[in-house]
């Protein structure tokens, strides 16, 4: 039994120093050797640990309760990772993949970008460690380098890791404007509908730096991102108009074209209302451009817009005033003329003048009318000048009346005062059987109204073939009246053969005979051989 | 009933080895890792000591070192000595003293630490102290019923057999002194309780150079080849007896010695084991028992 006691001071007691356990912890439990520690980490009667190891490791506890990190749905115990009593120089922490293939999306933070090629440590250093808890545990267990170890403690703003180079300028938030593919494509990925001042029209377009020009006086310069004046253009935009309009550019101008004020502007809100055919006209056919002024302007106040002058030339010449809308509307300068009461001229419309277009007197060439005016400033005249003549000039109206230039008021009466005074059967004649056409010039016809000497010849054919044209100068009226050619005032009596005795019984025709000058018969008057013999045959009885 | 021992012996070892090239197949690589590598493992989960399958023949290990306990209460109290046959006992008791170290060894996965592998060493110890104690136990002549024979029964025993010996084969006293030599009977009393390594030695030359000790032996006789058979075993029988003989004191205070050596061993491992247990299952280590 010596022996059997001996080899139980031998083996036991030692043993029992501490070695219930199934094996040497690791070096950072070391502290924790020896059988009464146990319980500071095992649960009697329960194999899991969880409780145990999360008691001590509180931020990762408290991380787990957060509901954040790798470690917050994991279900399984922590001795199933992390087995422990596998001696000193056993690590806690390994990686199954090799580190540099950890999945990072199991934290619950995905590295996207140039993250991927990050290395661990390039994040997960002591120095960018932030978390209260995280550095009073590591504080605590001071024998290990913990900061330079843990994977926690990290927050998740840029600014854990990144310099502010904004300074504060704007939020936090730098994934609004940042992405982590390209630090430098911020203005890819901001949102500017999110900013205040939203990004409309050309505006989209244009490079960032040219509002947000960089911060002269910091390192690195960096845009200026706050503090723009944005509430007016002016605040990037050089006023090339000088302050001749009012600073709402909006009113002129909008976001997709700078240059397109036209297009915008409504002039229906300026003092003078764009009107008509206005309304189409190109802005720097009124608004000519500042000329002195670099960038070239258009004019945009100051305009004399009382008048139409100041943009359209007067073809009337100061004829009509410089109240021209009494006649033009903006529609149609030359052809939408207003209804105009020509009363009011010293030349009303009256008769078929009221029908009549301006134009058809108005005409370009005319310029302008005479203050008096006369037909022929408009018509032409049909006679040829053949009334000139005449005591009142030719005028037209003497015959002709604004109601039409047929009929002509030149009536028989009227016709009783001039030369010719229609007598008998000319009462009845109509007016052309007299006056037919002519040609005043060549190949040019009128109606012949006036002759030099007016004579029966000029309607009427000489059927004596000129047989009186001697002796009586071809004067009718000797013989015939205007009542019947055929009712003659002949007195034989006053010829040269005045007849007496039986000659008084004998019929015209006997003496008077039928001649034929090969184209029309005649009755020969005069001269008629009247001697004797020229009509008896000498009979015996007289010989 | 011998046989039914006998098929149950068999079923035992085939299980048992069975068992070992499962494991060995299953956990070999595992068993191989280096210690530190091993709880990366996809097996670690199952064969580490509180695995499911590590803890399972820690279990059945540790079991069948307790039932080993079963054959001293039979050898040692009166009440149980009608069970059976003490020699079918201690049959099962080899068995179960090597299939539970070796289960018990898986179960540790090769790592021996703390209070439990002392526990472990002892359950070596014992086991090969098993083995010592199984050899010794061979040098002491017993009945078929595994009884002591006292030396005089013994002695008498050997007269007949050198009797038998040297009529049957007709040797000389030549060849019986010859047979006493190689025997070593001289050898082995001169040296006591060190005599065991000289019987040692000598069985191991036998085993390994039985046609040597045959040659020089039969080299001195005219035995007729068809004899040679028998008398090869009855020479073998003689030298058996002629060793335990010489070693009869030597080898009765051999085995008190060995029992000094072999039971502390085994109390020592069944206490801490008792302690590894009720360590195990205090902290939650209940197997697939919940």
């Amino acid at each position: 039994m010596n022996l059997f006691r001996f080899l139980i001071l031998f083996f036991l007691i030692p043993a029992l120093r501490g070695q219930f356990s199934p094996g040497e912890l690791s070096k950072y439990h070391e502290d924790l050797e020896g059988t009464l520690n146990c319980t500071k980490c095992h649960e009697l009667r329960k194999k899991e640990l969880s409780d145990g190891c999360i008691l001590c490791h509180s931020p990762l506890k408290n991380r787990i309760n957060a509901g954040t990190g790798f470690h917050r749905d994991k279900k399984t115990d922590c001795g199933d990772c992390h087995p422990e009593h596998n001696g000193r120089t056993f690590e806690l922490v390994y990686w199954p993949k090799d580190i540099s293939r950890f999945d990072h999306d199991e934290t619950g933070y995905t590295l996207t970008g140039k993250h991927r090629a990050l290395k661990c440590n390039q994040c997960h250093t002591g120095k960018l460690i932030k978390a209260p808890d995280i550095i009073a545990w590591a504080t605590e267990n001071s024998k290990f380098s913990v900061l330079d170890r843990t994977f926690l403690g990290l927050e998740r703003k840029c600014t854990a890791c990144h310099a502010d180079v904004h300074r504060g300028e704007v939020t936090d938030d730098c994934s609004a404007c940042h992405n982590t593919d390209d630090w430098h494509q911020a203005a890819k990925q901001f949102d500017h509908d999110s900013a205040r001042f939203r990004l409309i029209g050309a505006h989209r377009n244009v490079p960032c730096e040219k509002c947000h020009k960089p911060h002269t006086t910091r390192k690195p310069a960096v845009p200026q991102l706050t503090g723009l004046v944005f509430d007016r253009c002016t605040g990037c935009h050089e006023d090339v108009h000088r302050g001749e309009v009012t600073g709402d550019c909006a009113a002129c101008h909008d976001n997709n074209d700078w240059k397109r004020a036209r297009q915008t502007f409504d002039h229906g809100k300026s003092r003078y209302p764009l009107t008509g055919s206005h309304s189409t006209v190109v802005c720097e056919k009124c608004h000519q451009p500042h000329s002195e002024w670099k960038p070239v302007v258009p004019q945009l106040t100051g305009l004399a817009y009382e008048n139409c002058s100041p943009c359209h030339t007067d073809i009337h010449k100061g004829s009509y005033g410089i109240t021209c809308e009494r006649c033009h509307t903006t529609n149609d300068w030359k052809n939408d003329l207003k209804p105009f009461d020509h009363s009011q001229t010293s030349y009303p419309l009256r008769g078929k003048h009221t029908e009549v277009k301006c134009r058809a007197c108005h005409t370009e060439d005319l310029k302008h009318l005479p203050s008096t005016p006369s037909c022929v400033t408009c018509h032409e005249d049909k006679h040829f000048g053949q009334f000139a003549g005449r005591a009142d000039g030719g005028a037209c109206e003497s015959c002709h009346t604004v109601n039409g230039f047929t009929p002509a008021t030149f009536s028989i009466s009227e016709h009783q005062t001039v030369r010719f005074k229609l007598e008998g059967s000319h009462l009845a004649v109509p007016c052309v059987s007299c006056h037919k056409p002519y040609e005043p010039q060549p190949g040019v016809s009128a109606t012949r109204f006036i002759w030099e000497t007016v004579t029966c010849r000029m309607c009427h054919e000489d059927i004596h073939r000129g047989q009186f044209r001697d002796k009586y100068r071809n004067d009718c009226s000797i013989c015939h009246n205007t009542i019947l050619f055929t009712q003659l005032r002949f007195d034989h009596q006053s010829t040269d053969f005045p007849l007496d005795g039986k000659h008084e019984n004998v019929r015209c025709e006997f003496c008077h005979k039928e001649e034929n000058d090969n184209t029309v018969k005649f009755v020969r008057y005069y001269p008629v051989a009247h001697r004797c013999v020229d009509c008896h045959t000498l009979t015996e009885e007289f010989r | 009933m011998k046989t039914v021992h006998r098929i149950i012996m068999v079923f035992l070892i085939i299980s048992l080895v069975a068992g070992i090239i499962w494991v060995i197949y299953s956990a070999g690589f595992y068993y191989l890792a280096a210690l530190q590598e091993r709880p990366r493992l996809a097996q670690h989960k199952l064969w580490k000591p509180g695995g499911v399958f590590g803890h399972g023949l820690g279990i059945i290990g540790g079991s069948g070192m307790i039932l080993m306990f079963v054959y001293s209460l039979r050898k040692r109290i009166r009440r149980f000595r009608r069970w059976g046959r003490l020699q079918t006992w201690l049959n099962y008791h080899i068995f179960l003293g090597i299939a539970g170290p070796v289960l018990v060894t898986f179960h540790t996965a090769f790592k021996f630490g703390g209070l439990v592998s002392v526990s472990y060493w002892s359950m070596v110890a014992v086991a090969l102290s098993g083995f010592i104690g199984r050899y010794i136990y061979t040098k002491i002549p017993r009945r078929v019923s595994g009884k002591e024979l006292t030396l005089q029964e013994f002695e008498e025993q050997d007269r007949k057999m050198k009797g038998n010996l040297r009529r049957e084969f007709n040797l000389s006293d030549e060849t019986m002194q010859l047979i006493d030599k190689v025997a070593g009977t001289e050898k082995i009393q001169q040296r006591g309780l060190l005599g065991i390594f000289t019987i040692l030695s000598l069985d191991m030359v036998d085993w390994f150079g039985q046609r040597n000790l045959f040659t020089q032996v039969t080299a001195t006789t005219s035995i007729p080849g068809n004899q040679l058979k028998a008398f090869r075993r009855l020479l073998k029988k003689r030298v058996k007896i002629a060793r335990q003989i010489a070693f009869w004191n030597a080898a009765h205070d051999l085995f008190h010695y060995w029992h000094v050596i072999h039971k502390p061993f085994a109390y020592t491992m069944i206490i801490i084991m008792i302690i590894h247990v009720i360590t195990a299952v205090t902290f939650g280590y209940t197997w697939i028992l919940q």
